[in-house]
């Protein structure tokens, strides 16, 4: 029924990263939360029953420890606000002129994502990684039409946000 | 802008960092020792101060016995209390993320409840012993040969208890940070 942590890990890294990422924007710390999520989610797959999917149960722990972090961080300076590391994604796409609106159109939406409050930052996070609402709805703890509301004002939060930044 | 759909595949094309996987494992086996040595810690705490009572009771006037007794008394609420507002950390289940938030919320709360009582029993455990011992002193039960010895004691415990203050002040107000930044992420 449980998965073993390498396959849990080499199987998911990409989103867990993705969640570390949605919260803090120094690559340092970046990395410090992505171990922490490591390590939750190594504690969590011990209690892991298999009535849920294992990607909701591992997106919830991984939120849970991520706010943990980022509200314990709160002495260090700017732990979750838009620095030079959003300048640095890698250039993956062929044209040049596309890399730019790529990498900018990404710094952007990262940037607005972590602006918004806790709730809307995680159902939309939550629904960029593919999850219905009746699974947004279960990792969050809230009905589906909270859920529908809430992420109708997450992304008009992040339009305004990618709109004013442009 | 884009539609959900390419919101979610411009969302996919972040890099991400790699998990060190090794240092996971180095960590999650730390912080289980960890844990292991704070409840021995904690177990092991009020061991030296029951021997000693054990041990000298019998020396002990009725006063001394009274004051002792009723310290004793207080205690057991307080020690109550902290393990009550500890509950939260030691027991939570959440249902979901905005479930644990609430469970957070409540938790800084009583991490400050906790400080503020760590704070406060530092200098009135100071000055319990203080009056004990002048009490001793006054009513001739501390006998002149102990009273050099009474007062190094009592100096490196108040030194003592001076650290644990500013200690806890210190987690008190982080913990207050905490709770703030936790209330201004949630909007």
């Amino acid at each position: 029924m449980v998965q073993g942590f390498g396959d849990v890990f080499s199987q998911y890294e990409g989103l867990l990263g993705r969640v570390a990422n949605s919260y803090e924007a120094n690559d340092a710390m970046q990395q410090e939360l992505l171990q922490e999520i490591a390590v939750a989610v190594w504690q969590g797959l011990s209690r892991f029953k298999g009535d849920s999917s294992i990607k909701t149960y591992i997106l919830r722990i991984a939120h849970n420890r991520a706010v943990t972090h980022v509200a314990s961080q709160v002495k260090r300076v700017d732990t979750h606000s838009l620095d030079e590391g959003d300048e640095h994604y890698p250039h993956s796409q062929p044209s040049p002129e596309t890399l730019t609106s790529n990498q900018q159109s990404l710094a952007h939406l990262l940037s607005a994502v972590r602006a918004l409050p806790l709730q809307q930052r995680q159902v939309l996070t939550l629904s960029l990684e593919g999850l219905s609402y009746d699974e947004v709805a279960e990792v969050c703890g809230l009905t589906k039409n909270h859920v529908g509301v809430i992420l109708k004002r997450a992304k008009a939060a992040v339009v305004k946000g990618e709109l004013n930044a442009k | 802008m884009q539609n959900n759909d390419e919101l979610a595949n411009l969302w996919q094309t972040q890099p991400t960092q790699k998990v060190d996987v090794e240092a996971v494992k180095k960590s999650f086996h730390q912080e289980t020792t960890k844990q292991r040595r704070y409840f021995i810690l904690d177990c092991l705490a009020m061991l030296p101060g029951a021997i000693l009572l054990i041990t000298y009771w019998a020396e002990f006037s009725l006063l001394a016995k009274v004051m002792i007794g009723g310290i004793f008394l207080l205690s057991y609420p307080i020690v109550g209390y902290q393990l009550w507002l500890r509950r939260i950390a030691a027991f939570a289940k959440s249902d979901g993320t905005n479930d644990y938030l609430g469970q957070l919320s409540k938790q800084f709360k009583n991490n400050i409840r906790i400080a503020v009582l760590n704070k406060h029993s530092a200098w009135s455990a100071a000055l319990f012993l203080w009056v004990f011992w002048a009490v001793m002193f006054f009513t001739g039960e501390l006998k002149d040969e102990k009273i050099l010895k009474t007062v190094v004691i009592l100096v490196s415990t108040t030194i003592v208890m001076i650290g644990w203050y500013i200690w806890a002040d210190k987690r008190k107000q982080r913990f207050q940070r905490e709770w703030q930044a936790l209330q201004d992420m949630k909007g």
